[in-house]
């Protein structure tokens, strides 16, 4: 908002260098094994984030008859997200392959 | 009560003590026609008019009238009395005495109107001198300067006497047919009995029925039995036939033959019946009212509507059949709109007045907190309260100056008008209210917020730590982590700028936050803007300007830092430039608009010269060159170009659009010898910006500000960039003739041709001339519409060499 530090610049919390990924791309960890990857639009102090153009991973541990397990992935899309901010787990930013 | 208030109660009148109250008291509501037939008796003896002054007992003088003190005051001093009329001031009142008695003058006009060929008749007849006499006549009364206009005496109307006066002094007027018709009643009652509501009501919409249909039937009628026969013809519209009409007061015509009785011989009388006539004709004036006027009179056919009314269950045997149906099929509409009202009706004054203004102050308040009110010039406090729809409506509203001044002033002007809607004096006072306690109640809330921030943290004495606050704006900080000084944090990341060239991805984006940083910090300087001193404003309003322009001044410059856009260009280096590195990230291109906005000339044309001698290195040149088979490059640098397209280049656009040729010329002497033209040309973004430098040179030129000098200057660099560019022109089209979008290489080479000598004309022609014919030829094989598309962007260059494509056959 209109009320940020004057000198943006400075680094001197760690959410500073989340501003830096704003309108990136970032990759995001999620508690109970998902990852999202998309482009960073807004957080706040709760890491609470709206993310766009969101592809989300989720893992699960499948077991079949033999007792083997075996991690499944599930990925979707979104257009638009909203991540609410305790279940984030790790925020980097990630240069656009 | 009589009407005149002559006493009407004559001796020997055994009823005579009841005249005086209304109907509901009455033992025998009708006894008065007894009354009425003795008095026309009495005057019959007579045989002379009563006058009205004669008949006046004075009673009302004697009346001790309080509560009067105040009526000069409020009538404009006492005008009652002819004397008194004198005393009237200049400023009177017109309009307001006026308005008072408007209802009244104007019945009385209608009522003059209808009167005055039945007086003159009755003049006539009477063959007196009292022609020399009119006061005689029984309108005097009007001359009268005491005469009270207001004759709708609406208590007399609903109090027994005056409808019994008028309702049986009429037989008598009509003059001994009276046996016959009652006769002719279906019901006799044989005594005076006690009228139900419903027959009161019916008989009064039978006086009301207005004359004129009764007029219109009348002709066709057989003359009814009792009417005299000079009524015949006399013109008396006013006078109703009632003896026929009178239908649902049998009881009324039981009563036995009043004596013959003259009409002209009874101007009070007459008059009071006229009055009392037309004063509920004027009212009731309503088709509705009209169509239930009963027509019973018999050997009569039975119109559509005319219905009778019905009052009594006894009366509905008496109808034919076809009656009866048509009126019971009316009564079952009648009950179904009734119903239908009632249904719809349910809700009606629920609410208040008062509530209802409560509810709109609430709907107000909302609106006025949501988009802050121009009356408590606190647009801090609404920006703080939804900072992005207020820059939302602002962007939205982009002429407006102030965002807060329309939508204010909207629910201003909704607010007064529900003030002045209900048009009540005391309504409005409640409208102010209003108004006042929201803006108290803004500004209430807005001091709390203002007070608060002040004390977020306590310490108290001999504590070991501060005891902060929390609420739902501010939560409780359990990190307190000091920001570091900016003086402190600066140095540091100024050393990583010079040991890196400040070129690597997370300084560009470090000098891009702080750029946004800047901006909005200008952008909210610009938004508390206070009032342009004027020259006579005081010394208050002119420092307070110059401390803002001071800021605003401290704010550019810091933005200008950290554009970074003053380091200086190292020929030859491998690191970028930290403005073209700033450009190449997305939010970087869009920066540029707003930036555009914030900064002076100078500084613009610095950052369009900025742009131009590193044009091969912006990453929309740079990487835009698609890979080898590949038509178009990567989507993601599309996307870059497509945004570069959008954001940075309308500003340098507009700039370039007003700038000098000497700007121009040294632009391109910048493009020509600082950049590898081969790869800007290859590039929809480099040609575009050439295209733009070429035609701003030739418009400039045309418009004759350009001097010899200048222009030779240009077309030697013209020239020069001309010889790199010709043997690349065919391959500046972005792939085959099929593919993509080229327009805007043919804008170029219209640039190009437009200042090109005939010479370089036909150089320019056949370098091109290959994909003018296979476009032209492509297009043929192409939709109409895609067609006319393509040729039309062939034919810009062709023009622009005074070619068409149309020669080409």
């Amino acid at each position: 908002m209109a009320d940020t530090g004057e000198q943006g610049e400075s680094v001197s919390e760690p959410l500073d260098l989340v501003r830096l990924s704003l309108d990136e791309i970032v990759f995001v960890k999620l508690r109970g094994d998902r990852e999202l990857k998309g482009r960073l639009h807004a957080y706040d102090s709760h890491c609470n984030l709206v993310l766009g153009e969101v592809e989300e991973t989720i893992m699960t541990v499948e077991e079949d008859e033999q007792g083997q397990e075996s991690v499944k992935t599930i990925k979707k899309q979104s257009e638009m997200l909203f991540v609410r901010g305790d279940s984030v787990v790790l925020i980097s930013p990630q240069s656009p392959s | 009560m009589s009407f005149f208030g002559f006493d009407t109660a004559l001796p020997g009148d055994k009823r005579g003590d009841s005249s005086n109250k209304g109907i509901f008291e009455h033992t025998d509501a009708f006894g008065g026609l007894q009354q009425t037939r003795k008095l026309q008796a009495f005057q019959d003896t007579e045989n002379e008019i009563l006058d009205f002054d004669d008949t006046y007992d004075g009673l009302a003088d004697q009346l001790q009238e309080t509560g009067d003190d105040l009526n000069d005051d409020t009538f404009g001093g006492g005008a009652e009395g002819p004397a008194a009329k004198d005393a009237v001031g200049k400023d009177f009142d017109f309009f307001g005495k006026t308005a008072q008695v408007s209802d009244a003058m104007n019945e009385e006009a209608m009522r003059y109107g209808l009167q005055q060929p039945s007086r003159l008749q009755q003049q006539q007849q009477q063959q007196e001198p009292r022609a020399a006499r009119p006061t005689r006549s029984g309108y005097e009364v009007y001359q009268d300067p005491e005469y009270i206009p207001d004759i709708q005496a609406k208590s007399g109307f609903w109090s027994s006497r005056p409808q019994a006066q008028q309702q049986y002094q009429q037989p008598p007027q009509q003059a001994g047919g009276n046996e016959r018709i009652s006769t002719a009643r279906p019901d006799p009652a044989p005594k005076p009995k006690m009228m139900t509501l419903e027959e009161i009501e019916a008989a009064m919409r039978g006086q009301q029925s207005p004359p004129h249909p009764q007029r219109a039937h009348f002709p066709l009628q057989a003359p009814p039995p009792g009417l005299a026969p000079h009524q015949m013809h006399q013109p008396m519209p006013p006078m109703p036939q009632p003896p026929p009409r009178q239908a649902p007061a049998p009881s009324a015509q039981s009563q036995p033959p009043p004596p013959q009785a003259q009409q002209h011989n009874q101007p009070p009388f007459q008059q009071a019946a006229q009055l009392q006539q037309q004063t509920p004709l004027q009212i009731l004036q309503n088709p509705n009212r009209a169509r239930h006027s009963p027509h019973p009179s018999k050997g009569q056919p039975l119109q559509v509507g005319n219905l009778p009314v019905i009052t009594h269950p006894e009366q509905l045997m008496q109808l034919s059949e076809d009656q009866r149906r048509a009126y019971l099929e009316e009564d079952a509409k009648r009950a179904k709109r009734n119903h239908k009202i009632f249904m719809l009706s349910k809700g009606n004054g629920l609410m208040t007045p008062q509530d209802k203004n409560f509810i709109t102050r609430i709907q107000l308040q909302q609106l006025v907190a949501a988009t802050g009110n121009s009356v408590d010039s606190d647009s801090e406090a609404a920006l703080v309260e939804d900072f992005y729809y207020q820059v939302y409506s602002q962007i939205r509203g982009a002429p407006r100056q102030h965002p807060t001044q329309p939508l204010g002033h909207f629910a201003q002007t909704y607010l007064f008008q529900t003030g002045g809607r209900t048009n009540n004096r005391r309504n409005a006072v409640n409208g102010d209210n209003h108004m006042q306690r929201m803006q108290q109640q803004v500004q209430r809330a807005v001091e709390a917020a203002k007070l608060k921030p002040k004390n977020k943290q306590l310490i108290i004495e001999g504590s070991l730590g501060k005891i902060s606050f929390s609420n739902a704006k501010t939560p409780k900080p359990l990190l307190n982590i000091r920001r570091e000084a900016t003086s402190d944090s600066r140095p540091s990341t100024a050393r990583k700028q010079t040991s890196t060239g400040g070129s690597d991805r997370k300084t560009v984006l470090k000098h891009i936050e702080a750029v946004y940083s800047d901006l909005m910090a200008m952008e909210d300087q610009e938004r508390k803007m206070p009032q342009p001193p004027q020259p006579d404003s005081d010394q208050e309003t002119i420092t307070a300007h110059a401390e803002w322009r001071d800021e605003l001044t401290r704010l550019n410059q810091q933005l200008w830092s950290d554009l970074k856009i003053m380091e200086p260009i190292v020929p030859g280096s491998s690191k970028t430039h930290p403005f073209i590195a700033f450009l190449s990230f997305t939010k970087g291109k869009k920066a540029v608009p707003r930036i555009f906005r914030q900064i002076d000339q100078e500084q613009r044309v610095t950052i369009l010269t900025m742009i131009i001698v590193h044009l091969d290195q912006l990453d929309v040149i740079r990487n835009a060159r698609p890979a080898p088979g590949e038509t178009q490059p990567p989507a993601h640098i599309r996307e870059e170009i497509e945004t570069f397209s959008q954001a940075v280049q309308p500003p340098l656009m507009q700039y370039i659009g007003d700038a000098p040729i000497n700007i121009m010329d040294g632009l391109l002497q910048l493009i020509i010898e600082h950049t590898n033209v081969i790869n800007v040309a290859c590039t929809r973004v480099g040609l575009v910006i050439m295209t733009l430098l070429l035609s701003r040179a030739e418009l400039a030129k045309d418009t004759g500000d350009v001097s010899d000098e200048e222009w030779q200057q240009w077309v030697s660099h013209y020239n020069r960039l001309f010889d790199i560019l010709e043997p690349v022109l065919p391959q500046v089209f972005p792939g085959p003739v099929n593919v993509g979008d080229d327009m805007y290489v043919w804008q170029f080479l219209a640039a190009v041709g437009i200042g090109a000598s005939p010479e370089q004309q036909q150089r320019l022609v056949i370098a091109v001339k290959d994909r003018v014919m296979d476009t032209v030829s492509q297009s043929r094989s192409l939709p109409a519409e895609m067609s006319r598309q393509r040729l039309g962007n062939v034919n810009l260059f062709m023009r622009a060499i005074g070619l068409d494509v149309d020669m080409l056959g």
